[in-house]
């Protein structure tokens, strides 16, 4: 009888900016992988998925992220291994923020730029996502996420848009960003309670 | 549509939950664990943890509390208050495991800028407290700490300050009671016209709920005592009120 093994993939949360990584530690199958805390980018550690998580000012990421040797993330890329962003996260993966003055430089992997939401201050609580069909995560179409920021991203290229959300009438905001093995999330699954939890595992296994 | 919110509050006293009546009296209720793993089991849109122990008594922040919450909160946004002084303290009570933190002395007695605490922590996780009380019809700002009322007008940067999300205002005379409501003038006032508010003070008649979840302001209600005592309370809860108000929340 052949007994197969099935090997966890492994995760590494990138942990730079002092935010809230506890609950996206929670959030992640571990029966299914194995979960890593990335808090020395300089290190040529090999994953087969890196998570930018969501809590945490912006400049003090890019200042991070650029004073270090981060070329373990590019090398990630070139290997087509899998990066998650989640709001901040998210919008880190972007040309540049201008949260701050002068702006935040990005990690430039997906085209547009962050800055304020237009119609309102702040974008606090749950909100549905409207997934588009060709989406991985169509089947988590319409669900309530919980979502927590002041700015979205601006000029992106809508053909990698597979998800969004209405504020209200008058503005509506990209909330999921798909290419390759690329995903941003502009909500937090990690505090989505379970459907969260099943998206973010979703992403993580597919 | 963004969803308002019906957050569950657990106030911890030496680290008990425990009741409140009007901030004086404290009945004890037990380990807040017990009480966050059913919130987040009915599955509340927010849980807000006050340590009334770390803020009065200027102690230090109990970090087990906050991370041992965190970790049986199954994905539910946790939402910390108490003792945060400085940006170092919302930058650990972050790193614990809160999502958001609730901050109210160190910003009024000037120690510390929402600014400061924005650049740790970003201004999406700041919410300011604004305990409200009444008196010859006109509102003022109520100093739990050295007991007494403050001129609104004396913190008006603050409330235009950029660097805060929302603002918790709590109805000082109505929190605890059984058969006071909150006073829906406290958000009519124009000075909160333009703030996102979350409601707290004697939240526990459907007629209030349905008439604060209806104002363009309130982005949440906030309710501690009521959901604490029954089972599935909080789904009753939201089956309770108007449709109209069901209409704004999350099912």
């Amino acid at each position: 009888m052949v007994c197969m093994v099935r090997t966890k993939k492994t995760v590494g949360i990138i942990n730079i900016a002092g935010g809230n990584i506890k609950s996206l530690y929670n959030a992640i199958d571990k029966k299914y992988c194995s979960v890593f805390e990335i808090s020395d980018i300089s290190k040529n550690i090999k994953f087969d998925a890196i998570i930018f998580p969501g809590v945490g000012n912006i400049a003090s990421l890019s200042k991070r992220l650029f004073s270090n040797k981060n070329s373990f993330i590019y090398e990630h890329i070139q290997l087509e291994r899998k990066i998650i962003g989640i709001c901040m996260g998210f919008q880190i993966l972007s040309e540049y923020s201008m949260e701050t003055k002068p702006d935040s430089k990005g990690l430039n992997l997906l085209e547009g730029y962050t800055d304020k939401l237009k119609s309102v201050e702040s974008h606090i609580g749950w909100n549905s996502v409207n997934f588009s069909q060709n989406s991985i995560f169509a089947k988590f179409d319409k669900n309530d996420f919980y979502f927590n920021h002041k700015y979205k991203l601006h000029d992106f290229n809508p053909n990698f848009i597979t998800g969004s959300s209405h504020i209200n009438e008058f503005e509506t905001i990209p909330a999921v960003f798909e290419k390759n093995n690329l995903i941003g999330f502009q909500f937090h699954p990690e505090k989505s309670q379970l459907v969260g939890n099943e998206l973010l595992n979703h992403a993580l296994a597919s | 549509m963004i969803k308002k919110r019906v957050i569950a509050s657990i106030l911890v006293n030496n680290g008990y939950a425990v009741q409140s009546f009007g901030y004086e009296k404290y009945l004890p209720l037990g380990d807040p664990k017990i009480l966050v793993e059913n919130l987040a089991r009915w599955k509340v849109d927010e849980i807000v943890i006050t340590d009334i122990s770390s803020s009065r008594n200027q102690s230090s922040i109990d970090f087990d509390l906050i991370s041992n919450v965190s970790n049986i909160s199954k994905g539910t946004p946790i939402i910390y208050g108490g003792g945060i002084a400085s940006s170092k303290d919302a930058s650990l009570v972050i790193q614990s495991g809160a999502d958001r933190i609730v901050i109210e002395n160190a910003f009024v007695k000037n120690k510390l800028t929402p600014k400061e605490v924005a650049d740790e922590i970003g201004s999406q996780a700041i919410i300011m407290s604004l305990p409200v009380i009444t008196k010859d019809n006109d509102f003022f700002y109520y100093d739990y700490i050295d007991k007494k009322q403050i001129e609104f007008s004396v913190l008006e940067d603050l409330i235009n300050d950029p660097f805060i999300s929302e603002f918790l205002i709590t109805d000082v005379k109505n929190e605890g009671s059984i058969n006071e409501v909150f006073n829906k003038e406290l958000i009519e006032k124009s000075f909160f016209d333009n703030l996102d508010i979350i409601c707290n003070g004697g939240i526990h008649s459907t007629d209030i709920c349905n008439t604060l979840l209806n104002k363009t302001n309130v982005k949440a209600i906030m309710i501690g005592n009521k959901l604490n005592h029954t089972e599935l309370s909080y789904l009753n809860f939201k089956n309770q009120v108007s449709t109209r108000a069901q209409n704004h929340l999350r099912f």
